[in-house]
């Protein structure tokens, strides 16, 4: 089903962030928010995760779906392994070699042990992105997922989201066009 | 290093350990100090003390001594964690609890060893003094250091618990128990050197017989100094190969946990 967005509005205060907004974010497919700072872009993710409640409006397609997400901060438990931050979602108990196997995929191969702690900032968005796409979902949000990613990482890990997220409905926040890009899909400007 | 829940902040960096220099110069200053005074009964030499341990050792008064404090301070302490966790985690989210049990942590935060000893002596049978007073001690540390462990869990953690749609069970061992883990350990190293001190100053008050407590008494009523020294080590090594044993095997019993 379709996630409908009508006549939203909701405001902080005296700042107005939307006003009667209505969007339709298809099925099965990868949404992208765009639109610079200030516009209400992660606002509208929370609202769609039912984080915030809006002044107004509607919110159709939602109801009972299972959420997973990259949020803009990394949300990990600092003092776990990146294992059991990943099996800390993981419906049924993944065998271990099948969580180093999916961590090598995002390079972060012989880190599994490690505090996350005492990762680096891009390779603690890679844990988080992994944790999403490993927990069972129906609509998978992504609020700047690829952000301090080096160029050699994007690419790959870029490329591991969009054959995982094939076929299933995503809503992408980013400032980045070629996030857009490499995971294509349809745009939706604030 | 491997991740676990109990390595928090303090993990980062390592803890300080006793060097045996430091140990060796202190004993030194002892023996030099007690050759000075020159009178074993005001200062005793370490060496006294070392002989005067190594025949309490081999005599069978001595082991049920330390059995019998041992039982009881470990019940006091062990009754202390269990209750001490159990209302910080009622109290964190039933505000009433927290108020209701704020005057009582007071009081037995700030009243002294000595009053409750002789008001327990009252009601309780002086074999069982240690038991209540290491409990009263502790108590209060464990209950102030959960619950704001507990409090000052990080909201945006249980936030992406919620969308991700964490069970209870899945919440208290992947974010709570790294986020609390911290501060109870501090509480625990802490109040284990302090059940001790508090067991054993209630049973000297209470002098029940066969205890640690009733032989520091006796030492002190017939200026036993050796003795009086040589218990003083026991309950030093017994209170820390307790800490030490205790910490460890809690620090096991998460990474287990953890890999659960």
């Amino acid at each position: 089903m379709d996630i409908r967005v009508e006549k939203l509005c909701m405001a902080y205060g005296e700042q107005q962030i939307f006003q009667d907004y209505g969007a339709v974010f298809p099925e099965g497919k990868v949404s992208c928010i765009t639109g610079s700072s200030g516009r209400g872009k992660t606002t509208l993710l929370r609202l769609l995760m039912g984080l915030e409640q809006p002044d107004g409006g509607t919110i159709l397609g939602l109801e009972g779906a299972r959420f997973s997400a990259v949020f803009q901060e990394d949300r990990l438990c600092e003092n776990l392994s990146p294992l059991s931050n990943l099996r800390m979602v993981c419906r049924k108990r993944p065998a271990r070699q099948q969580l180093i196997e999916q961590l090598e995929k995002v390079a972060l191969a012989g880190c599994e042990e490690k505090p996350v702690r005492e990762l680096s900032g891009g390779m603690k968005r890679r844990v988080s992105i992994l944790r999403a796409l490993l927990a069972e979902f129906d609509v998978l949000f992504l609020d700047e997922p690829f952000k301090g990613l080096d160029a050699e990482t994007y690419g790959k890990v870029t490329d591991y989201v969009r054959e995982q997220i094939k076929g299933r409905t995503a809503i992408l926040v980013s400032h980045d066009p070629r996030d857009m890009e490499r995971l294509g899909g349809v745009e939706f400007r604030l | 290093m491997k991740g676990s829940i109990i390595s928090g902040k303090a993990g980062k960096r390592k803890r300080e350990s006793i060097r045996l220099w430091a140990v060796a110069l202190w004993l030194t200053l002892w023996q030099l100090l007690s050759i000075k005074i020159g009178q074993e009964i005001l200062l005793v030499s370490p060496a006294s003390v070392a002989f005067r341990l190594t025949e309490l050792v081999g005599k069978g008064d001595f082991w049920r001594s330390i059995l019998f404090s041992f039982e009881r301070i470990l019940l006091g302490f062990t009754l202390a964690l269990s209750l001490g966790i159990l209302f910080a985690s009622l109290s964190s989210f039933c505000r009433p609890v927290r108020e209701f049990l704020q005057p009582a942590v007071l009081v037995m935060k700030s009243t002294p060893v000595a009053s409750f000893t002789i008001l327990c002596l009252i009601w309780i049978p002086s074999r069982n003094l240690s038991v209540f007073i290491s409990f009263v001690m502790v108590f209060p540390v464990i209950y102030t250091n959960v619950l704001e462990g507990i409090l000052s869990t990080d909201p945006q953690l249980l936030e992406m618990a919620e969308i991700f749609r964490l069970s209870l069970s899945r919440r208290i061992r992947y974010i709570y128990l790294s986020q609390v883990m911290p501060y109870f350990r501090s509480a625990c190293t802490i109040s284990i050197g302090m059940c001790w001190k508090s067991g054993i100053a209630a049973e000297v008050i209470g002098m029940p017989k066969g205890s640690i407590g009733e032989k520091l008494y006796q030492a002190k009523i017939y200026l036993n100094t050796p003795d009086l020294f040589a218990w003083t080590m026991v309950i030093i090594v017994v209170s820390r190969v307790f800490e030490q044993v205790f910490l460890y095997g809690m620090q096991k019993l998460l990474e287990k946990l953890e890999r659960m």
